[in-house]
């Protein structure tokens, strides 16, 4: 049959067609119109003469697949209709990117690569939108991206200044932590004195603490107790892991003083306006923190909770202070413990199992030196 | 989605045992999590992440540069300006740890709510960002003269400089910026009354020939010599603010009218020695510059010449004078909605009006 015979018994293909190939090497046809509201088409068909058939489809760029481009001629098809409102194409336009995060992120790139600026703007904001206000690990869990990025070179932390010095106290103490477990298996291979005082006396002090507090449980408990925190831990850094290095970044990278006035600066600071960036960190620990409470219901009892957190406390001023001070300091806790009371801090979100370490830590705040 | 919380799970997971690793010495620093990453997503193009980072807010930037190596390389390469004002406790830390990663910065706006910058930042940007070309570090009360020499050994390229309320400041340091930042063309050196002196005006008019805005406010150590050599130095001088510079005389007005034919805009407020003297040069040399009709009108001579004058207590003056002044430049207005001419505190020139507000109280 002629073209013309074909024209006349089917009036609705004298519709004109663009032919575009994918990278997969699948070639559709699309309504002209549609099509070139594409700029990229556009300048194919009209300055290369492209598309006309089937063996001269247009070769669409890498970054277009199939379901891209069948998204993208969506959005070509509402938009290249004249007498939409507006209003219309705007709630279009809403409904047009509700789609998982990967699949937005392809579509940013095939109408980029096809130089739909309208759909690349949208697309960016929706994108933008999803970043905003995210942690970084968040980010790398929407992207599916990498953590392959160095303690170093991850951003320094700003100063915690929420009124909660116990989170970022315990975010130290595990930082520490892992860096004396890779210390000891060190050690183990190496067998070197270590310099540090404290790692040598680890477990006498513990005994020695509870051995202080009158804990009717004993050594044993204290032995149970030192496993429980360390795995504790160990599972505690592991969801936050990089807020504990960070952490540990942090209190490398600003220690240049001793320990003691590093505490004293982060906590006394602690009241005030704090920054997005700031509440940022605060989501990350806020976060950790209830992977800790809820890491402690399966631990342990209620009794022995206390104790675990006490020896956390003394674990941190073991850390922070000098061992003549300790010493004296420890000969003299039982008897401090007892007897003051001190008011709570600024937070108002203090849960009742955590007012004990409430309770020790302003003392921490509010005499800094002392360690 | 399922998948994605698959993934977090995973990502558990293998954090635990990067821990492990780590406990038992097997790495160093940062351990690489591969084969963990589901890398099916092909990689936004860096131009298509600049343009979403361009989009989000400035913490955000700063916390996406953080989140992979392939988002830090982009956004250190491309990120260009970045404002750190909404920081209000840790600014200088902040610069600290930034600076040496966005290194191609062209507009840093440091402004200030509460003092917190310090020198070592200013010196950590001197070192890394050799592209700043936009610089405001407004309201830095701790910033000592330190700072201006790192920045003129580190940032040459400086177009517009903000210091406003770095008290600090000396005359010296000054100079010896501009001696190294010569395409300074917005300089705001409002309330820094030890740096804005006569000594540092001749400085810049020596050394900063594309000057075009000058904020002096309230900078009372400002004389004649200094605003002179700063007209025959600075031609293309549009904006001039000497408001509450005392000791400014008749001479600096005329050097200015004479020498700095695109003026726009200038700010007299509280100079009480001005005189008709002065208005009448204004008037006098916009007429004596006005190309005649066979010269091109390109050139030194500005099409609207002054739109904004600013000669609020500035008692001496007469109706007559500033009058003429009004008749001689059309952008001044003194009618209600494009009120340019501001005389405030002078009650005797309540009868200058402009040619609109004639017209309008004519009709």
């Amino acid at each position: 049959m002629s073209e013309v015979d074909m024209a006349v018994i089917k009036p609705e293909m004298m519709k004109s067609y663009i032919w575009l190939q994918t990278a997969d090497g699948s070639i559709q046809q699309v309504e002209q119109e549609v099509a070139m509201f594409c700029p990229m088409i556009c300048h194919e068909v009209i300055q290369k003469g492209m598309g006309s058939s089937k063996n001269y489809a247009i070769s669409l760029p890498q970054r277009v697949n199939p379901a891209m481009l069948s998204l993208i001629l969506d959005y070509c098809r509402f938009h290249q209709v004249p007498g939409r409102s507006n209003k219309e194409r705007k709630s279009f336009d809403e409904k047009f990117i509700r789609m998982d995060t990967k699949r937005l992120c392809e579509l940013t790139s095939a109408a980029d690569s096809l130089q739909l600026k309208p759909l690349v703007d949208l697309t960016s904001r929706a994108l933008a939108r999803i970043i905003e206000g995210k942690t970084p690990e968040e980010i790398r869990e929407i992207f599916h991206l990498p953590d392959d990025l160095t303690e170093e070179e991850k951003l320094e932390p700003l100063k915690n200044t929420t009124d909660d010095p116990r989170i970022r106290l315990l975010n130290r103490l595990y930082a520490k932590k892992r860096k004396e477990l890779k210390e000891r298996e060190k050690l183990k291979n190496v067998e070197v004195e270590e310099e540090r005082v404290d790692d040598r006396s680890v477990d006498d002090l513990l005994s020695f603490i509870n051995g202080d507090n009158g804990d009717s449980k004993g050594i044993k408990t204290s032995k149970s107790k030192k496993k429980n925190r360390r795995r504790k831990d160990q599972q505690k850094s592991t969801s936050a892991n990089e807020a504990n290095k960070n952490h540990s970044e942090e209190s490398n990278g600003l220690n240049s003083l001793c320990h003691s006035s590093e505490v004293g600066q982060k906590i006394r600071p602690s009241i005030g306006a704090t920054s997005n960036l700031q509440d940022v960190e605060d989501d990350i620990f806020a976060n950790k923190n209830e992977f800790d409470d809820g890491d402690i219901d399966d631990e342990i009892d209620p009794a022995l909770k206390e104790k675990l957190d006490r020896e956390v406390e003394d674990f941190a001023r073991r850390l922070n202070s000098d061992w003549p001070e300790r010493m004296q300091e420890i000969l003299s806790l039982g008897q401090e413990r007892k007897a003051v009371h001190f008011p709570l801090n600024g937070n108002g979100s203090i849960r009742s199992r955590d007012d004990f370490k409430v309770r020790i830590l302003p003392q921490l705040s509010s005499e800094p030196g002392q360690f | 989605m399922i998948a994605e919380a698959k993934v977090g799970s995973e990502d558990l997971n293998l954090c635990f045992e990067k821990l492990m690793m780590v406990a038992a010495g097997n790495s160093g620093e940062g351990v690489k999590m591969e084969g963990m990453v589901i890398t099916e997503w092909k990689d936004i193009p860096m131009e298509l992440l600049l343009r979403i980072v361009s989009l989000v807010d400035d913490r955000t930037a700063i916390v996406a540069s953080g989140v992979c190596s392939g988002w830090r390389d982009a956004i250190c390469l491309g990120l260009t300006q970045l404002c750190l004002s909404w920081c209000r406790k840790n600014m200088n830390n902040l610069v600290l740890s930034l600076a040496p990663k966005f290194t191609k910065l062209q507009t840093l706006i440091l402004r200030q709510e509460n003092p917190q910058l310090e020198d070592n930042a200013v010196e950590t940007i001197a070192n890394f960002c050799h592209d700043l070309q936009d610089l405001d570090l407004s309201k830095s009360f701790k910033l000592s003269d330190r700072s201006l020499y790192a920045l003129a050994h580190g940032c040459p390229n400086l177009t517009k400089l903000n210091i406003s309320g770095c008290l600090s400041f000396s005359d010296e340091a000054v100079e010896y910026l501009t001696n190294f930042c010569r395409k300074l063309k917005i300089l705001n050196l409002c309330g820094c009354v030890k740096a804005a002196t006569d000594r540092a005006l001749q400085a810049i008019g020596r050394n900063c020939n594309m000057l075009q805005s000058l904020n002096l406010g309230w900078c009372e150590n400002v004389g004649d010599l200094g605003v002179m050599s700063l007209a025959y130095g600075c031609p293309d001088l549009r904006c001039l603010d000497l408001c509450g510079c005392v000791l400014i005389t008749d001479d600096s007005v005329i050097a200015l009218a004479n020498e700095c034919l695109h003026l726009r805009s200038l700010g007299l407020y509280y100079c009480r020695n001005i005189t008709d003297r002065a208005m009448y040069s204004l008037a006098h040399s916009r007429v004596k510059n006005k190309p005649s009709m066979w010269q091109s009108m390109k050139g030194r001579y500005d099409e609207e010449g002054l739109r904004s004058l600013n000669i609020s207590q500035c008692t001496a003056l007469t109706p007559s004078a500033v009058q003429a002044l009004c008749d001689t430049f059309p952008a001044l207005h003194t009618c209600s909605g494009r009120h340019s001419l501001v005389m405030s505190g002078c009650w005797n020139l309540t009868s200058v009006h402009c040619v609109c507000a004639v017209q309008a109280h004519c009709t």
